[in-house]
């Protein structure tokens, strides 16, 4: 048979599985699943989940009340449509503004205490009045300067006209970008606070508003991680979803909480709920169609290795440093604060072997730690083999559970949702004017929302630490060192090991479409030229990214067997066997904070556009295509497959216990001691269900119309090729907005 | 239809809106009066400010050869008979951090004069109109000795009008540079209309004392009260006055600043708060100053300094609204009742209490 790439490579005839799962995945991707109906509860937005019975409106009295509430704001909105037609806000500067007549104050960060000094510079103003009939009438308006100073012209004697009613000044944050037809990103202003002046205080020469303090994505204190302070979720975030996203999420939400709720009542009725059962009940998953097709199929070595390569955990696949032939997967969790009261939590050690398709298959897993209830030994190896008949089937649940808790913290939560936080916060503080802001503020959308509710109902306190061993704290350091691998700087996709690694290949056809259009964007002669022009945005922008990111990490394992005893790399760096490129470059000096080694690398060091190099353009190109990357292919991937991978409770979950046989964990899957708890496992289905259900927020469909079209357009010139891949560009999603 | 290029309704326009403004303008002064007349004249018998004052008299003889064009009142050579009132505003301690003022009257009277002139230390103004006024008025709220907290707050001009004339503890009321601030009409002889600006230096040369140094630029604006520690009393000033009269005359030298007044005009030739460049504004000696011989709290008490005391030809400039720079003057002007009614208060009452040397400070 002809295996040589050629344009138009033949179709290989597809096996069996390959044959069951394209069914099966065409089978979900056509079935609707269950939507909200006209009796069911309300949900007002994603802030409302909880793990155990989201905070919905059920009751007939709080139904109507809602309704009535709703109502009442849709009245508001059309109230605000008319007025604002009726009363429009026009761009005109009514008055004649005096130079010698001025309100004047300065702009900075932060509360009374925090922050207090740092300035807020390009932030628009704007001076308004309104008339006693309602009309509007722009006075002024102007930025504030690098050190958040501002000064606002105005005519004194318009604004003691007697109609005038009354005076304010409004702060306002540039928006989301939206593009013209030619590209070019249009800044929308809206209205973050307003300072209100009183219209006899407006006495001519300089009216002083003295410092205005702004609550503006603020870094949070309480947290070594880069995150932005929310105070109130539904009142003052920085952030807002985007409209229709709470509606849509609610459509395919509230059937699926209903089911949870039914569990939850006879687990507390004792109404003889299964796991079984609780399966039925969800829509079907990937894995439980291909079981009803072929059973046994997807525990077998092939679809093992199939999704590890390709599936949710997508895993890093270096070659054993001890037998080049061999592939090596490691799952470390022994560092990290856990109980071993109910979970089983070993560390993983996988060997694969590439089959002639291209596709690993499973030769070895070593298990490192106890593996039943009675055993304390955290150093305890075990490994198996195919050989090994039940115990191999149950080495593989345990490392598809370890894998799928390893994707969803490492890959999903730290390296998608945090990590693209981190560039979401410095964004927003400081990217007003630069054109970069219209480029990237899209993609950056929600996250920070987002992350908001996940640190309540997933992490800390939430579904996870409930559901495996890992303790608040162990999470907590589980993404504080994943955040402390992660750098822009070099990186690039993972590298296909071979043929079948679609993974990987998407990955880096994607980079490559995302690539083409920073670049293109950035090398127009308009955008570089104001790209320059506001150089000292881009900077302020890395010194918040060096400034609040976690201190650098590197595990004891690969400080050995990558540094010498100097600290220098081994062989030059040239390793053959650790996969650098979707990795931090060990070789890049880290910038340095107060003595402590940083993991995000500065884009400049320069202030001034007219200093700046082609280097440091070639920089901002890079940290673009990979905040972009990030927030839309990476987070897709992790996202949208957790209910493949993690939508049958008895084939993978997020943590696995020990069980009352005398095996412990390593017990046969009918042995439901081991799996999660009937309500940890409802909720489990519940939690994949809802991360990858909701259909809103896409690339391709920009229900926001804040994607640019370039970007649109690259990516339908591959669709083909990434549907080769077995990737739907119509799923990509513009931003970690789940 | 057009007068000189300009539409006729326009003309129109604008004359009835002075009109209008001039109407508010007047309501708004003679309501501020009369609440005054009301509270302070007639119930305190205070004057709004500058009631910790002592007045003197001498004379007053305008130069043989001025070096401007001249006012008839202004007469090379004349000699009138003249009273000054030095005073500190708003507290009754010569040794808080205040701004000091000196009125001239051209005449041996405790009223009527041909001319009065009003002036306090510092070049440039706490406020600048009567809307700017009613607001340091409002926002005065004072508490041991503190004041004007939140209007500084709100004005920068205030502060920098609050740090030019503030003088804390200068030795004397004779080593000080007092500024009219806001400029006055001057129509000379040769009928071209100009602005002036007056000012009361000493004769001699000697440096201004008082001046806020470092230290005190560093405290708080609206923070009058007196220094830690401090040994001088209450009426040190007015004290050291007197003694320096018992010892021989005091001179001091008045002097004047011309704008000639065009058509192209800035406002901001009127903003109090803005001086003007002494390099095209160059200060002339108009008259040297005299005095002999101290008067008596009481006599010092009855005294008032009026606008309307002013020779044809060197009044105030017309203002038509309160946010005019020159409404400040308008007010002046027209808030005799008050002062009137002062006087009557302390003929029927009596005169207010001499300020007492004791250690009731910072009031």
């Amino acid at each position: 048979m002809d295996l040589i790439n050629t344009s138009k490579p033949q179709p290989k005839p597809k096996s069996d599985l390959e044959i069951a799962c394209q069914e099966c995945l065409d089978k979900n991707r056509s079935s609707r699943t269950p939507k909200r109906r006209f009796y069911h509860p309300l949900l007002k937005n994603l802030n409302r989940l909880e793990v155990h019975e989201s905070r919905t409106h059920q009751g007939m009295l709080s139904r109507i009340g809602i309704i009535c509430i709703a109502g009442y704001a849709g009245w508001l909105r059309l109230y605000r449509k008319a007025s604002a037609r009726v009363f429009p806000r026009r761009t005109k500067i009514y008055g004649k503004p005096n130079p010698d007549h001025l309100v004047t104050g300065h702009l900075t960060f932060g509360s009374r205490v925090d922050d207090v000094d740092s300035p807020i510079f390009n932030m628009h103003l704007e001076l308004w009045a309104r008339t006693f009939w309602g009309g509007y009438r722009k006075l002024s308006q102007g930025k504030s300067d690098r050190e958040g100073k501002f000064r606002l012209a105005y005519d004194l004697f318009y604004v003691h006209r007697y109609h005038i009613a009354k005076v304010w000044l409004a702060v306002y944050q540039t928006g989301y970008e939206h593009f013209t037809k030619a590209g070019r990103p249009t800044p929308e202003y809206t209205e973050f606070k307003r300072v209100r002046i009183r219209k006899g205080d407006l006495v001519g020469i300089e009216y002083c508003c003295r410092q205005v303090q702004l609550l503006y994505w603020e870094y949070r204190k309480d947290t070594p991680l880069p995150r932005v302070v929310i105070k109130s979720h539904d009142k003052n975030a920085p952030d807002k979803y985007s409209p229709g996203y709470n509606e849509e999420l609610a459509k395919t939400f509230v059937p699926i909480e209903l089911i949870k709720r039914k569990h939850l009542t006879m687990v507390r009725m004792g109404h003889g709920l299964t796991h079984q059962q609780i399966v039925a009940d969800y829509p079907e998953n990937l894995t439980v169609c291909m079981e009803k097709k072929q059973p046994g199929i997807t525990r077998g070595d092939d679809w093992f290795g199939r999704r590890m390569m390709n599936g949710m955990y997508a895993c890093d696949f270096d070659r054993d440093p001890k037998n080049p032939d061999l592939y090596w997967v490691h799952h470390h969790w022994g560092s990290y604060e856990k109980t071993h009261h109910n979970y089983a939590m070993p560390d993983v050690d996988l060997w694969f072997k590439l089959k002639a398709d291209g596709l690993p298959t499973p030769v070895k897993i070593t298990l490192t730690g106890p593996l039943t209830a009675q055993e304390k030994d955290s150093k305890q190896k075990r490994t198996f083999t195919p050989d090994d008949g039940e115990k191999w089937l149950a080495a593989k649940r345990i490392s598809r559970v370890s894998a799928a808790l390893h994707a969803e913290l490492a890959h999903h939560f730290a390296g998608t949702h945090i990590n693209t936080e981190q560039y979401a916060i410095a964004c927003f503080r400081h990217l007003k004017l630069n054109p970069i802001s219209g480029l990237i503020k899209s993609f950056l959308r929600s996250v920070v929302l987002v992350n908001h509710t996940a640190e309540r109902i997933l992490v800390g306190n939430g579904y996870i630490t409930s559901a495996c061993a890992l303790t608040p704290k162990g999470i907590d350091q589980v993404v504080y060192k994943t955040m402390g691998t992660l750098d822009w700087k070099n990186y690039r996709p993972m590298q296909p090991i071979s043929e079948a690694h679609t993974y990987a290949k998407a990955g880096n056809l994607f980079w490559e479409v995302v690539d083409g259009f920073v670049s293109n964007f950035i090398d127009d002669p308009i955008n570089r030229e104001q790209i320059l022009a506001h150089w000292f945005e881009i900077y302020c922008f890395s010194e918040d990214l060096v400034n609040h990111s976690v201190p650098f990490f590197l595990c004891d394992y690969l400080q050995h067997a990558l540094f010498d005893g100097e600290k220098k790399f081994k062989n030059n760096g040239a390793s053959d066997w650790y996969h650098q490129h979707h990795r931090m470059d060990l070789s890049e000096n880290r910038p340095e904070v107060s003595g402590i080694k940083k993991a995000v690398s500065r884009i400049t060091d320069k202030q001034e556009g007219t200093e700046v190099t082609d280097e440091e353009l070639n920089q901002l190109k890079q940290v673009c295509t990979y905040i972009i990357y990030q927030a839309t292919f990476g987070h897709t991937w992790s996202n949208s497959k957790q209910y493949d991978d993690i939508g049958e409770v008895l084939y993978c979950s997020l943590g696995i216990r020990f069980g009352k046989g005398p095996d412990g964990v390593m017990g046969p899957e009918s042995d439901y001691s081991i799996a999660p708890d009937l309500i940890r496992s409802t909720q489990m289905m519940w939690w994949s269900n809802v991360l990858s259900k909701p259909q809103h927020g896409f690339i391709m469909a920009d229900e926001d119309g804040d994607v640019p079209s370039d970007l649109k357009e690259r990516l339908e010139k591959h669709r083909q090729a990434f549907a080769d891949l077995d990737l739907d560009i119509d799923m990509i999603q513009s931003r970690a907005n789940i | 239809m057009k007068i000189n290029g300009i539409s006729i309704f326009k003309i129109v326009w604008t004359a009835l809106k002075r009109l209008w403004g001039i109407t508010v303008l007047w309501v708004y002064t003679k309501t501020f009066t009369w609440l005054l007349t009301i509270v302070g004249s007639i119930l305190l018998r205070t004057k709004m400010s500058h009631n910790n004052g002592i007045a003197a008299v001498g004379s007053i003889r305008f130069v043989d050869n001025p070096d401007f064009p001249l006012h008839p009142f202004f007469e090379p050579g004349k000699t009138l008979p003249c009273r000054v009132r030095h005073a500190a505003a708003s507290f009754m301690d010569d040794a808080m951090r205040v701004v000091r003022s000196m009125s001239i009257k051209m005449a041996d009277t405790s009223k009527k004069s041909p001319m009065d002139i009003e002036l306090n230390t510092g070049e440039t103004a706490l406020f600048w109109s009567v809307a700017s006024f009613f607001r340091f008025a409002k926002y005065k709220k004072t508490r041991f000795g503190m004041q004007y907290e939140e209007y500084y707050r709100r004005y920068p001009a205030g502060v920098q009008g609050a740090h030019v004339g503030m003088r804390r503890n200068p030795t004397s009321f004779t080593n000080l540079k007092y500024y009219s601030q806001t400029p006055f009409l001057y129509k000379a002889e040769d009928k071209v209309p100009r602005y002036i600006k007056y000012r009361a230096i000493p004769a001699e040369d000697v440096p201004e004392s008082g001046l806020l140094d470092e230290y005190d630029l560093k405290i708080p604006t609206e923070n009058q009260r007196i220094l830690p520690g401090e040994t001088r009393v209450r009426n040190y000033l007015k004290e050291e006055y007197v003694e320096r009269l018992g010892a021989g005359p005091v001179n001091y030298r008045l002097q004047v600043q011309l704008h000639e007044a065009s058509d192209s005009d800035d406002a901001e030739i009127f903003n109090c708060c803005k001086k003007w460049d002494e390099a095209s504004h160059p200060w002339m000696d108009l008259a040297e100053i005299t005095i002999k011989k101290p008067l008596s709290w009481k006599e010092s008490t009855r005294m008032i300094f009026t606008m309307k005391n002013l020779p044809k030809g060197l009044g105030i400039i017309p203002s038509y609204s309160i946010y005019d720079y020159n409404s400040l003057n308008f007010l002046r002007r027209h808030s005799d009742e008050a002062r009137i009614a002062r006087r009557l208060a302390i003929k029927v009452f009596g005169t207010p209490r001499e300020i007492p040397n004791n250690d009731v400070r910072n009031c």
